[in-house]
């Protein structure tokens, strides 16, 4: 009676065990870009950026070339201050060819305290820029 | 007459919630909008402009931002929030009225001086390439007058015309290369001309393994038997890495040759051991 | 005597051993029955890992499967295979922000650099990435136009550097289905493979 007990009691717990092994790890989208520079001293989540969303409507030389982005995550240094003027991001998202500014959620959407980083296959090394300070 | 009544119910709000707690609390967004309309340089600049049409953008803006601030110590937090997306909003269209700040000229510069550095490079390219026709002398002509053009408007400080004038320059460029080259194929192929230039091949191929082992294994996180193995061939690698090193000092560049290859070999299987093909 | 608790228990083990084949999505007898099932690909941004759920940022955005609908599909990267899209024409990425009209101007010229060993030989063609880029953004920062001036193999690649820059970050990674994308032109039968002045 008392061993069947306990077998039923470790028949529960396999199940529960094996129910939580069920999630497999999330991915984010490929190429999506999580910049940390200076939000989290800001209090602000890390802005996400979608590459996927962004080459659908424009070539890589639009952004890479037109604009001045270097390739490297975190190697531009991007503020609110330069968006607002037209600067990077600011030159489109400035209300005429793109949202504005104001919605401050839509791009500040990362879990708070992830780093820098390009959301690429696993095996990234030095596509990252360290920021300054 | 609106602007002084919100500031008005603002400042009462104000006092009396000081009263009722220690501090103002604020939504962020609001506290942002304030830090951005009131104290930033940008602000500064706008401030320091004479025109009329961003003075009054400006005054509105911070007219809204008053109202949103009322509103979000009234309670009405969807209010404030359309508010303060309204003044944001004004405050960047008042923003765009501003000449070009010191950060953005230097990005336009810089960019001058990249598209100089290509379109020359592609000049010269078309004077020594073995693979093009020379048929194309009359458009190079024009690609040259384009360029002192776009100099003579940088140098009085016409950042983005130049520019325009360049990119089609470069396009044009583009396409003289489409239409001047003989081949559209060219082999590298991997014949060395001498032993030292593919020992120094050997020697670059089996470092830049060597750099990826600690970031593979970081990225894989193998464990157990895998490990185990993994380290084995890495050991493996870095003792046949030590006897080429000794080849390379005597100077015996056709057996540092297949060692360095052979350490190289053993770095591969390491790293398929991972799952690193 | 068959008691519940006894009956509970058969049922739990049992259930136990059929989960994995629920996992799977088969039957008891599934084929790799240990093997962890493969991440998912094109997650919504709520439940993608890097998004915060609680952000009201995050419900606002479009998830990728929508945007993906009509275009060719990949095995690897975003599960979409984006050159073939814009020459189907399912997209129009434009090549100046402000004009939809403009076209970017496409050179035909592929450099085949001979590798060691038995791999095919790798050519890299320049239309699929004029189409995309500008001439300033690899040269010559990340590669010299000039034969024998550009030192590269797997690691550096898979390092980040050199063809790196973007193969492995935001365009197709260096994976097993990809291999032969790069690595098109098969040496020659027979073809003497003049790779080493050593041992000959």
């Amino acid at each position: 009676m008392v061993i069947k007990q306990k077998l039923l009691g470790l028949g529960l717990v396999l199940m529960s065990v094996f129910t939580m092994l069920i999630p497999v790890k999330a991915n984010a989208e490929y190429g999506d870009i999580v910049l940390n520079n200076f939000a989290d001293a800001s209090e602000m989540r890390p802005v996400v950026f979608p590459h996927w969303f962004h080459r659908i409507r424009f070539n890589c030389s639009v952004c890479h070339a037109d604009l001045g982005f270097q390739f490297g995550a975190g190697k531009n240094e991007i503020t609110m201050a330069k968006i607002i003027e037209g600067e990077f991001c600011g030159a489109c998202h400035n209300g005429e060819i793109a949202w504005s500014i104001e919605n401050c959620d839509v791009c500040h959407s990362g879990v708070p305290g992830t780093p820098t980083q390009v959301k690429g296959s696993p095996l990234r090394a030095s596509n990252i820029a360290t920021p300054k300070n | 007459m609106k602007g002084s009544l919100s500031t008005l119910c603002l400042a009462v709000l104000l006092s009396s919630s000081v009263y009722a707690s220690d501090e103002v609390k604020l939504s962020p967004k609001i506290n942002y909008a304030e830090s951005l309309l009131i104290n930033s340089k940008v602000a500064k600049r706008m401030e320091g402009m004479e025109s009329e049409e961003v003075q009054q953008a400006l005054e509105e803006a911070r007219g809204l931002l008053d109202q949103a601030k009322v509103a979000y110590l009234g309670g009405d937090k969807a209010e404030a929030n359309t508010l303060s997306s309204s003044a944001l909003k004004k405050f960047t269209e008042a923003a765009k009225l501003l000449p070009k700040s010191e950060s953005a000229q230097k990005v336009l510069r810089s960019r001058y001086a990249d598209l100089t550095v290509e379109i020359s490079s592609y000049l010269e390219w078309y004077d020594t390439a073995t693979y093009v026709s020379g048929d194309e002398q009359e458009a190079i002509d024009r690609v040259k007058v384009g360029m002192s053009e776009a100099k003579e408007l940088f140098d009085n400080n016409r950042y983005e015309k130049a520019n325009k004038i360049l990119t089609g320059i470069l396009d044009e460029v583009v396409d003289i290369s489409n239409r001047s080259m003989t081949s559209s194929e060219i082999v590298n192929s991997l014949d060395f001309e001498t032993p030292e230039e593919e020992q120094k091949y050997e020697l670059a191929r089996n470092n830049e393994y060597k750099r990826l082992i600690p970031i593979a294994e970081d990225q894989q996180a193998p464990k157990g038997g895998k490990l185990m193995l993994f380290k084995r061939f890495v050991k493996k690698a870095e003792g046949i890495r030590g006897q080429a090193d000794v080849e390379i000092e005597n100077n015996e560049i056709e057996n540092s040759i297949k060692t360095l290859q052979a350490s190289t070999d053993q770095y591969l299987k390491a790293l398929r051991m991972i799952g690193i093909r | 005597m068959y008691k519940l608790s006894t009956l509970v228990l058969i049922a739990s083990i049992s259930w136990v051993f059929s989960f994995g084949a629920y996992a799977a999505g088969e039957s008891s007898n599934t084929f790799n029955r240990m093997m962890k099932p493969k991440a998912p690909a094109n997650l919504p941004p709520a439940e993608d890992g890097i998004h915060d759920p609680e952000s009201p940022g995050t419900h606002q955005l479009q998830p990728p499967k929508e945007a993906f609908d009509g275009l060719v599909k990949a095995k690897f990267g975003n599960h979409v295979d984006w050159i073939k899209s814009i020459n189907a024409k399912k997209i129009t990425p434009r090549h100046n922000s402000a004009d939809a009209s403009a076209k970017p101007i496409i050179m035909n010229l592929n450099i085949v650099r001979q590798v060691k060993g038995s791999m095919p030989d790798v050519v890299f063609p320049h239309d699929r990435h004029t189409l995309l880029l500008a001439c300033s953004n690899c040269h010559t920062g990340i590669f010299i136009p000039q034969k024998g001036a550009n030192q590269m193999s797997m690691a550096a690649i898979m390092l980040g550097e050199s063809c790196g820059k973007c193969h492995g970050s935001v365009a197709f990674p260096v994976a097993t289905s990809t291999c032969k994308l790069c690595h098109s032109k098969p040496k020659a039968k027979n073809a003497e493979l003049k790779r080493s002045t050593a041992g000959k």
